[in-house]
């Protein structure tokens, strides 16, 4: 009888952790519609904090599309003025830079993907992420409630399911209208950076967040994308923008 | 019954010690030699590593460390100029300090003195330590030494690099910095001989070694700094040889200015011989005023000038019977328990304070001086006893922390505290006798019945008149003072940056940033000792890609495990060959291919540059600014080699002095390159010694890791960060900063978790001593606030607690509790209504203590140390808190409880005879 009652017990845990688990890919595929746009034009300021001090503001206009379930990116450099020129391209997982300086284009390694953006606290994976989203590619799990700026939310859990950048995130996610507010960013064993998500505005359908900050938990750094402008389904985004020989045309 | 017994003995003893003062003298003697037996089971830890959890294999890790590793005890000798100065000055300052470090002199003190980096060692197998890609890549490069090819292979080098991965850049920073400066010296000396200058041989060798070999000194990246090592013959352990490290820094002072520079000294030994000086800076002149002032109070309200003896006699003796129980209990007395007995005296004085107060009242109220003894104990003795028990069993609560640290701290503490309450109880009737005798056998009348000066302090007179009044309203405005500022006790913080406990603006600290910034070295780090290279080998591929490590150093890079160099070894032969039968010196040179790779060059310096100020590499931007004459607005803002070589190699006039360059690199890169493909396997006994010092243990079987930190490992949060992602790679590194750490849980956690417990104990006490639940728990009252207002106060202030002044903790509760004790005491004894006389009697010896504690404390202010500093604010307004609450409040509530509420305060014993 008592073992019974033990086995009746496990089955309604695995059922509950199940039905948890399955709520939290749902909450997450909802708060992943910020990131699932198949085409926009964003022109931001990144501001990056050293300590107290805050270094020049770098304002960049970003292009995205997605074709054919590929991602393609280019980020191009409006200032500071040492910067002007300077251009990111990503398709899929290949990342090439345009110098300001010399004009010259270079690709580089996939590894340099987890590398600073910018000496900012992004990597360019961090940028490239949100453009996927996060539903398809980790197990999830609700593991609590948090309260982010007077906001109800739910903790949930993320272990990446394939090869990623880092080894568990903890996102919170409103729970009256799905929003991605907090995303903390684990590797090694420790809590290393923080997203904040904040300042969300109605674009089109879908309440987009327009201050974006990454802190790094393990040094005094912070790094702040406001953005300025907006358009998803930008006539702006062509697919020409996507090609070396384009990087190569800029001036 | 058991009250009674506990008088009677007391009195008992007063009685015959004071009378028979030699027998009794003979038993404490007896008593002493016993206690004394624990000297030999002593032994004094003063090291580090005492403070670190015990026979952990982290600290026998450590401990080895610091004993084996000769560079663990370095002086890091910090040189500099003014900016527009020359290097050269820099380097001449370092010979010299070399020069007379290196002397006969020294030999007492120095071991070695490193000032340069061995460049024969890496001359003769540089390319054994490459990695096997990397050699790969350098044999690729380095196969034409004509000058278009080799300034091809740079570029194909540099564009691999950069397309590669820009963190390597980050991480690489000082070796890009020198690899950059030789390449504008070579580019220099090409354009001297296109302009028909011709080149000195010597010259070229040096450039091309110090482009394949890098700089020899160690030097910041603009050159306006070095770094030299020195070795002294002792370790940081060795506190008492810390005078040596005064004489070095002298002289390396008056070397450097000779030379037009300056110069100081870092190191953790630095450090710590700094914070020696410091802890005592400031510290004398106060101490000596506050010793004084002590003795003064004592003679003038005792009004006997042989009272600083016949208190300090039994104080002496109480500390010699502590250290040999400590000896018989514990075994060992490290940094802190050493530290407590200093503390001790200030905790033991109190006790004598409380008998002589009661003894010269009782003479003042007509007593004859062996019937005042007699009083005296009866009358205080109690409260003594159940004053040392609450302080002893605060501190012996800390005998139940986790760290090992106050778990012995707990002990010593408690066998202290009751070693000075016996030592006073036993001795001071004796000691009274004695010269009570004296004085009749001379004749001479006891100066006591002389004065006219009553112990009856006017101020807790009018105090004990005040409460007995208006105890309602005393109440409450103390109540609201402490509710108020408990209020914000959550606030209090835990320091967990032992470098914010130093003295401010000291140098040896303030040059260890100054590392970080210019040199890129990290001011601690994390050590792994291990006796297998290959282990070494592992554990730094795993470790360096943890984002809190900055670097991994170890033996590996220049003795690198037979395995790996036998991989490397068919290379490097093969290499050999090919430097043997590379093409001859082109006698010829191809003007426009050289300009091409020129102008290839500057745009690949022009890049790195853009990613270095992208990636805000503050070391190499600056140096890449200046090559490529481009600022940060990404404007040219100066003419640059690039500009002067472009114009030399456009014009039209051929140079042979150029084809005589290009041998002269032909001939200085084969010498150096066939040098470098050694096939030959490094053993141990080819290392340089600075090498040795560095990784090898002085017996040979050990070598050792370092692992820095990418942030500032003495703060809390990276610290943290920093521990746990190498704890999640190996669990056997050990450090300095675990003591840090170690000591911030104890502040943290042991002290908060013991404090609660001593409550417990201290509770139990009062309860089995005044037999009466409600009085113990109202006794509870003055001390709970006074934590509160302290805490409020210290949140308020941003005084944070630390490892040093935590032990304000138990001493609240010990000291705190016993002022609260002497009053209910006296209370009891002399009834209702009488409140007024309690304060002016018992209050008189409370406001003694407190005061002769708080004189003490506060000679900790004035010190530069701010750990001694704010241990002396901490406590000082700790006692002060105490005292208040125990005089206006705890009286109030008495009288409102005990003398308007009607309730009662008698033992249960009492109440059932009552019945």
């Amino acid at each position: 009888m008592k073992r019974i009652r033990i086995l009746v017990l496990l089955l309604i845990s695995i059922c509950s952790a199940w039905a948890y688990s399955g709520e939290a890919e749902e909450i997450l595929a909802q708060a992943d519609e910020v990131f699932t746009i198949d085409s926009l034009y964003q022109k931001s300021s990144m501001e990056i904090f050293r300590g107290s001090k805050a270094q020049p503001v770098q304002i960049m206009e970003s292009y995205y599309l997605k074709e054919d379930g590929v991602g393609h990116s280019l980020t191009v450099f409006l200032a500071p003025k040492r910067m002007k020129g300077t251009a990111y391209l990503t398709v899929a997982d290949d990342l090439w830079v345009r110098f300001a300086s010399t004009g010259r284009v270079r690709k580089l390694s996939s590894s340099a993907r987890e590398n600073a953006a910018g000496g900012s606290d992004f990597s360019y994976a961090d940028m490239g992420e949100g453009n996927d989203g996060y539903a398809s590619r980790v197990s999830a799990k609700i593991i609590g409630s948090v309260l982010i700026e007077g906001m109800e939310c739910h903790r949930i859990e993320m272990i990446p399911t394939g090869e990623h950048q880092y080894e568990k995130i903890i996102a919170a996610v409103t729970k009256d209208s799905h929003r991605y507010l907090q995303l903390e960013l684990y590797d090694n064993g420790i809590h290393i950076k923080t997203m904040h998500l904040s300042d969300h505005r109605l674009v089109d359908t879908i309440h987009y967040p327009f201050i974006i900050s990454m802190e790094s938990m393990i040094g005094d750094s912070k790094t702040v994308i406001t953005t300025m402008e907006i358009e998803p389904g930008s006539s702006k985004v062509k697919r020409n923008l996507f090609r070396t020989t384009y990087l190569k045309s800029l001036r | 019954m058991r009250i009674r017994r506990t008088e009677k003995l007391l009195s008992a003893w007063a009685d015959w010690s004071s009378i028979s003062y030699r027998k009794a003298f003979v038993i404490i003697v007896v008593i002493t030699a016993l206690l004394s037996l624990g000297y030999f089971k002593l032994h004094m830890e003063m090291t580090f590593y005492s403070l670190m959890p015990k026979d952990t294999a982290s600290v026998q890790d450590f401990q080895v460390i610091t004993e084996e590793f000769p560079f663990a005890s370095q002086i890091v000798v910090v040189v500099g100029t003014d900016r527009e100065a020359d290097t050269a000055q820099v380097k001449q300052t370092i010979d010299a300090l070399q020069k007379e470090f290196s002397g006969p002199q020294y030999e007492q003190s120095i071991e070695s003195v490193y000032g340069k980096v061995d460049r024969t060692f890496l001359q003769d197998h540089g390319l054994m330590l490459m990695e096997r890609e990397d050699l790969a890549r350098f044999s690729d490069s380095y196969q034409d030494y004509n000058l278009v090819p080799l300034l091809r292979s740079f570029n194909d080098d540099f564009e691999r690099e950069y397309t590669g991965d820009a963190d390597a850049l980050e991480d690489e920073q000082l070796e890009a910095v020198s690899r950059f400066q030789s390449l504008e010296v070579l580019l220099s000396l090409i354009d001297q001989a296109a302009r028909g200058g011709e080149t000195d041989e010597q010259q070229v060798l040096m450039t091309i070694e110090d482009h394949l070999l890098g700089e020899s000194y160690i030097l910041s990246e603009d050159g306006h700094m070095g770094l030299m090592f020195i070795l002294p013959t002792f370790t940081i352990n060795d506190f008492l040889e810390y005078g040596h490290i005064l004489e070095i820094e002298e002289n390396v002072r008056e070397i450097a200015a000779a030379q037009g520079t300056t110069a100081g000294l870092t190191g953790m030994i630095v450090v710590g011989k700094d914070e020696m000086v410091t802890s005592e800076q400031g510290l004398g002149l106060s101490m000596i005023i506050a010793f004084t002032l002590i003795i003064m109070l004592m003679i003038l309200v005792f009004r006997m000038n042989s009272a600083p003896v016949l208190t300090g006699l039994p104080l002496i003796i109480g500390i010699i019977w502590t250290v040999g129980a400590s000896g018989l209990v514990v075994g060992r007395l490290n940094i802190i328990t050493a530290m407590y007995l200093v503390a001790l005296m200030g905790l033991g004085i109190d006790y004598a304070i409380h008998i002589f107060s009661t003894y010269i009242q009782s003479r003042d109220e007509g007593l004859s001086w062996h019937d005042g003894i007699i009083f005296a104990y009866t009358t205080s003795g109690r409260g003594i006893i159940t004053g040392g028990l609450t302080t002893a069993a605060a501190f012996a609560a800390l005998a139940f922390a986790e760290s090992d640290i106050l778990r012995e701290l707990g002990i010593v503490a408690g066998i202290g505290i009751l070693c000075e309450m016996a030592a006073m109880l036993l001795m001071i009737p004796p000691l009274l006798g004695r010269r009570h005798q004296r004085l009749e056998r001379k004749g001479r009348i006891d100066p006591i019945h002389r004065k006219s000066l009553r112990l009856r302090s006017t101020m807790t007179g009018r105090i004990g008149i005040l409460v007995q009044r208006h105890p309602g309203k005393i109440l409450a405005v103390s109540l609201c003072f402490g509710v108020i500022l408990s209020l914000f006790a959550p606030g209090v913080r835990i320091e967990d940056n032992l470098m914010e406990m130093e003295a401010k603006g000291l140098e040896s600290i303030e040059l260890q940033d100054l590392l970080v910034e210019e040199f890129g070295m990290a001011p601690d780090g994390l050590f792994i000792l291990s006796s297998d290279i290959q282990e070494l080998e592992g554990l730094e591929e795993e470790l360096s890609e943890l984002q809190t490590v900055a670097s991994v150093d170890s033996i590996h890079s220049y003795l690198p495990s037979e395995e790996r160099q036998l991989l490397r070894r068919g290379l490097i032969t093969e290499y050999a060959e090919r430097i043997s039968q590379r093409p001859p010196s082109d006698p010829a040179i191809d003007r426009q291919g050289l300009l091409d790779e020129v102008f290839r060059l500057e745009m690949n310096l022009m890049e790195l540059g853009d990613m270095a100020y992208l990636g805000k590499m503050e070391r190499i931007s600056p140096v890449l600014n200046r090559i490529t004459g481009i600022d940060d607005e990404g404007s040219k803002y100066r003419r640059t080699v690039f500009d002067d070589l472009a114009a030399s190699l456009l014009s039209d006039a051929a140079s042979p002095q150029l084809q005589l360059l290009q041998s002269q690199v032909d001939r200085s890169m084969a010498y150096l390159l066939t040098d470098m493909a050694d096939p030959q396997l490094i053993t141990r006994e080819m290392l340089p010694d600075m090498f040795r010092d560095s990784f090898v243990s002085r017996d040979g079987s050990r070598y050792i890791m370092t692992i820095n930190a990418k942030e500032n490992p003495w703060v809390g949060e990276h610290r943290e960060a920093f521990t746990t992602q190498v704890g999640s790679v190996t669990g056997r590194a050990t450090g300095m900063i675990l003591v840090a750490d170690q000591l911030t849980y104890m502040a943290a956690n042991d002290g908060i978790r013991s404090a609660l417990l001593a409550l417990l104990i201290v509770g139990l006490i009062l309860v089995a001593d005044f037999r009466n639940i409600r009085l113990a728990l109202l006794t509870f009252l003055p001390l709970l606030l006074s934590f509160g207002t302290l805490f409020g106060i210290m949140a308020i202030t941003g005084i944070r607690f630390d490892f040093i002044n935590v032990i304000a903790i138990p001493l609240l509760i010990g000291i705190g509790i016993d002022d609260a004790v002497h009053i209910d005491h006296r209370y009891r004894k002399e009834g209702p209504g009488s409140m007024d006389r309690v304060i002016a009697r018992t209050g008189t010896a409370v406001l003694l203590t407190t005061i002769t504690t708080i004189i003490g404390f506060a000679s900790f202010i004035p010190s530069v140390m701010r750990a001694m500093r704010s241990t002396g604010i901490v406590l000082s307004l700790a006692m002060a808190l105490a005292f208040f609450y125990s005089i206006f409040l705890h009286p109030a509530v008495l009288i409102l409880v005990h003398e308007r509420l009607g309730a009662s305060f008698a033992s249960w014993g009492d109440k059932e005879e009552e019945s």
